[in-house]
């Protein structure tokens, strides 16, 4: 646990005399280990970044508004603290005080990974790429692992302690005038199969090179997980925040029914095994699971303590604090569709007589919650008889959100999550009757 | 904020002991950032500051860097951070420099900042149109000194200003070099002019004549010149010096970057590696004259000057980036400008642009845009894309004008690096490019 020692108390006693009454201190200590390799061009490039980080934020509040302000090393109590204004501060009651440490998961201890180690691996996936796919180059590929611990205290007699664990993953890769790249989080480093990316980037560049076009039609559609986390980030209007309730009636069908009866999407900050496991949210308030929609019933939005009283739904700690720079802000910590441990994935695969395969995005897309639309460019592959017949490198998937949602007909085992801004989760899922339309390449 | 009581000898002396290779270069990099933020937003408080500080000690060998970064100034922290940028065991021993540095102090005083959203608000009140609307202000500070082992330049500072705006039609930023009426003024046009855009009949698609305004051509030729000329972009495709001498665009283009020419907040002597700054053509009449290039392009070349190495903080690595675009003016007045295009458009201010290195495809993206009818500025229409090839767009200009203006090209995100980026730039005409919605 961080020691701060008698600093909350003078910084509570110097803040007390602006008559600022509410205050909470949130300290953090964070190292990482970045290995980024550039081997495509000249020569190569390789670059080493080792960072220790020791930080503060201190949020304020009093009759005459509120403040923020966070800095390196520990806060003197002199400041620097701008005059308060604005609206009052609102802190969590004391009821979810842990002083223990918190258990961060199993491997928060962890030691990060080594220069030569993280060296390895990036390079390992730059040779199967190139046994898989010859000509692919790789531009990019950055390998970020770190660990951080946190206190978080405040005059409501909170005092909680936090640690995390994290590793990032970015890999580019060209081939045949075709650009991919893909973005990934596990808990360590070691949590990423270099290899099995490798053959994945191999098949996404040989569609896109090899791919045809997709002529429009409303057919039966499998959506690998990459590509159904993508339409899972683009609900989260419906899912997070008040408004949620709004948008899920105009989307919905009948009353509450928003989507068949095997999509149970919820959010939980305590998932074990997690990237972002913990405890207490970003205020110090205990996460837990918090189902959304309910076997295709519309339960409630993504709700903070402080919107939870207002809407009429259940409150979690969903307070998001990526790091001591940031001001605390409601978000989804592990979003997802609730998996089927019965189904495979090529279950669903093989059970489309005439249809899609869809492996990934290949742009950001548009969704308009509010208006009940969304369009969506993918690759992957055309599926006769179960079995994929022929590669698509370019279509747009659009239509209606609602009219997709009620029309999943199939969630499979493999729940992968992917950072989307947030880390949204999805199993492969089957969609009947998904509008098709032909996309530029 | 000052880092003149900063002893550099020991300093140098440390980085000697590291760099022990003739082609080594080794550097600390020491930042000072506050950054004062005001928003209406239920979950930010009033005022928000920050106040950070910081250094990294770079070694460079062959095409390997190693950097260690560190929170706070103290000599611990720089021998610990020394020991990992050389890789060595934590019994290696090195001379530790004093590194007592006095903490940034003084009360936060920001008005400008505070009462910026009140000043656009009024402003947009004047154009008697409504719309919800969030407005995030920003000052962003920066002092930074950079210590090499033969290097010692003096530290440079910049001041500048962000704004976010959030409105039913999107998002948009904007960086400034002042907060005050005068520019809450413009920004209140901007605003109202997206907003009759996003009521208005959409952009014609098609390929035909555009005119860019100067705050359009500055995000057009930060994508489409200065990042397909940044050194570390070329190398993705072969030797960045072979550039040099390559028709990339008309005739009438001569960009230049000129750091020492930006804004009086964020003019610069020297680049965050110390190297002093170069008034640099990127192109004369259409010709690659000089890549943006950092140390590391720079070392190995007789012909690449080093000059435009910029890191947005003290954890990531410097990378070649512009600072300062400049086009030189053309000949051409504003009506003959839109002479030019006519029956096109006029499309004052854009949101975004990209550019895909490998296959060159450009976009740029516009909030709004204007029918040219009869050479002449006519009815609005609704948000469009431009795109093409680079040397395409580039080789379709037809015409730059006579008065330049200063623009801010805005936030550019590459590598995981955000920097602000600024131009000086007057209208473009371009005499067919790909336009749609």
């Amino acid at each position: 646990m961080i020691e701060v020692g008698e600093r909350f108390t003078d910084l509570c006693r110097a803040l007390n005399r602006r008559e600022l009454g509410e205050i909470e201190l949130y300290v953090k200590e964070g190292r990482s280990h970045r290995v980024e390799l550039c081997p495509a061009g000249r020569g190569g490039r390789r670059f080493e970044v080792r960072s220790e980080e020791a930080g503060w934020a201190v949020r304020a509040g009093g009759r005459s508004g509120s403040l923020f302000a966070c800095g390196t090393g520990l806060p003197e109590p002199a400041g620097p603290w701008p005059d308060a204004r604005g609206e009052p501060l609102q802190l969590p009651a004391t009821r979810p005080a842990k002083a223990a440490p918190a258990d961060g998961g199993a491997d928060a201890e962890a030691p990060l990974i080594v220069e030569s180690e993280a060296i390895d691996r990036l390079e390992a996936f730059v040779r199967t790429l190139g046994r898989e796919l010859p000509g692919a180059r790789v531009v990019r590929a950055v390998l970020d692992d770190g660990l951080s611990r946190a206190r978080l205290l405040s005059s409501r007699g909170m005092d909680c302690a936090q640690r995390h664990r994290a590793a990032a993953l970015y890999l580019e890769v060209v081939a045949g005038g075709q650009r991919r790249a893909a973005q990934l989080a596990a808990r360590t480093a070691a949590g990423f199969d270099l290899e099995a990316l490798a053959r994945r980037f191999a098949t996404l560049l040989t569609v896109a090179r090899d791919g045809v076009g997709a002529a429009p039609e409303a057919t039966e559609m499998v959506l690998a997980p990459a590509a159904a986390t993508r339409l899972l980030a683009g609900l989260l209007p419906l899912l997070v925040g008040g408004d949620g309730w709004r948008i899920a009636r105009q989307v919905g069908g009948r009353p509450g029914r928003i989507a068949s009866d095997l999509v149970t999407v919820a959010d939980d900050g305590s998932l074990a095994g997690g990237v972002f496991q913990s405890d207490t949210d970003g205020e110090g308030v205990p996460t837990r699971e918090v189902v959304l929609i309910d076997a295709g019933d519309y339960r409630q939005p993504l709700l903070s303590w402080r919107e939870a009283a207002p809407a009429r739904g259940e409150s979690s700690g969903c307070m998001l604090r990526p790091s001591w720079r940031a001001v605390p802000e409601p978000g989804p910590t592990h979003l997802y569709i609730r998996p089927d441990r019965e189904v495979a994935p090529a279950d669903l695969v093989s059970s489309v007589s005439r249809g899609y395969y869809w492996l990934d995005v290949t742009g950001g897309g548009s969704f308009d919650p509010a208006g009940d639309r969304f369009e969506l460019p993918v690759c992957g592959f055309r599926l006769r008889r179960g079995k994929a017949s022929e590669p698509v490198a370019a279509a747009r998937l659009q239509g209606s959100i609602g009219a997709l949602l009620r029309g999943i007909t199939g969630v499979a085992r493999d729940l992968t999550f992917y950072p989307h801004g947030h880390l949204l989760g999805a199993p492969t899922l089957l969609v009947e009757k998904l509008e098709l339309s032909a996309a530029e390449r | 904020m000052s880092f003149s009581s900063i002893e550099t000898l020991p300093i140098a002396r440390s980085l000697a002991q590291i760099a022990d290779r003739r082609d080594d270069l080794a550097e600390v990099y020491l930042e000072r950032i506050e950054e004062v933020v005001v928003a209406d937003d239920r979950w930010t408080p009033g005022v928000a500051v920050r106040r950070e500080q910081g250094f990294a000690v770079r070694l460079v060998r062959g095409g390997a860097t190693w950097l260690a970064a560190r929170d706070g100034f103290d000599g611990e922290r720089f021998a610990g951070a020394l020991r990992q940028a050389a890789r060595a065991l934590p019994s290696a021993s090195y001379s530790i420099p004093r590194l007592r540095i006095p903490p940034a102090g003084g009360p936060v005083s920001a008005p400008e900042v505070i009462e910026f959203d009140s000043l656009l608000r009024r402003s947009l009140r004047a154009h008697h149109v409504a719309f919800p609307l969030r407005v995030e202000a920003r000052r962003h500070r920066r002092e930074l000194q950079i210590v090499g082992t033969t290097l010692v330049p003096e530290s440079e500072s910049e001041l500048y200003y962000s704004c976010r705006l959030e409105t039913p039609w999107g998002v948009s930023g904007s960086v400034l070099t002042e907060l005050d009426r005068a520019a809450a003024e413009r920004l209140a046009a901007s605003l109202v002019a997206a907003f009759r855009g996003s009521k208005a009949p959409a952009a014609p698609g098609g390929v035909q004549p555009v005119v860019l305004g100067p705050a359009a051509a500055a995000v057009f030729l930060h994508e489409a010149v200065a990042h397909a000329l940044e050194t570390d972009t070329l190398a993705l495709e072969g030797r960045p010096e072979a550039a040099i001498g390559i028709r990339l665009g008309s005739g009438d283009l001569n960009v230049l970057d000129d750091p020492a020419g930006a804004p009086p907040g964020v003019r610069r002597r020297t680049d965050d590696e110390g190297m002093p700054v170069v008034r640099r053509w990127l192109l004369f009449a259409g010709e690659v004259r000089q890549p943006l290039a950092d140390q590391l392009a720079a070392r190995g070349s007789e012909r690449l000057i080093p000059g435009a190495g910029r890191r947005s903080n003290r954890y990531f690595p410097p990378v070649p980036r512009s600072t300062h675009l400049e086009l030189a003016a053309g000949a051409h007045a504003a009506p003959e400008l839109l002479a030019m295009a006519d029956g096109g458009l006029y499309l004052p201010e854009a949101t975004a642009g990209t550019l895909d290195p490998h296959t060159g495809e450009f976009r740029l993206r516009l909030p709004y845009g204007h029918r040219i009818r009869g050479g002449k500025i006519g009815d609005p229409v609704g948000p469009l894309v431009l795109s093409g090839r680079v040397a395409e767009l580039l080789e379709a200009v037809s015409g730059v004008g006579a008065e330049a203006e200063l623009a801010g090209a805005g936030g550019c995100a590459k590598g995981g690096q955000r920097l602000a980026v600024w131009a000086t730039t007057p209208a473009v005409a371009l005499r067919a490019v790909q336009v749609s919605r």
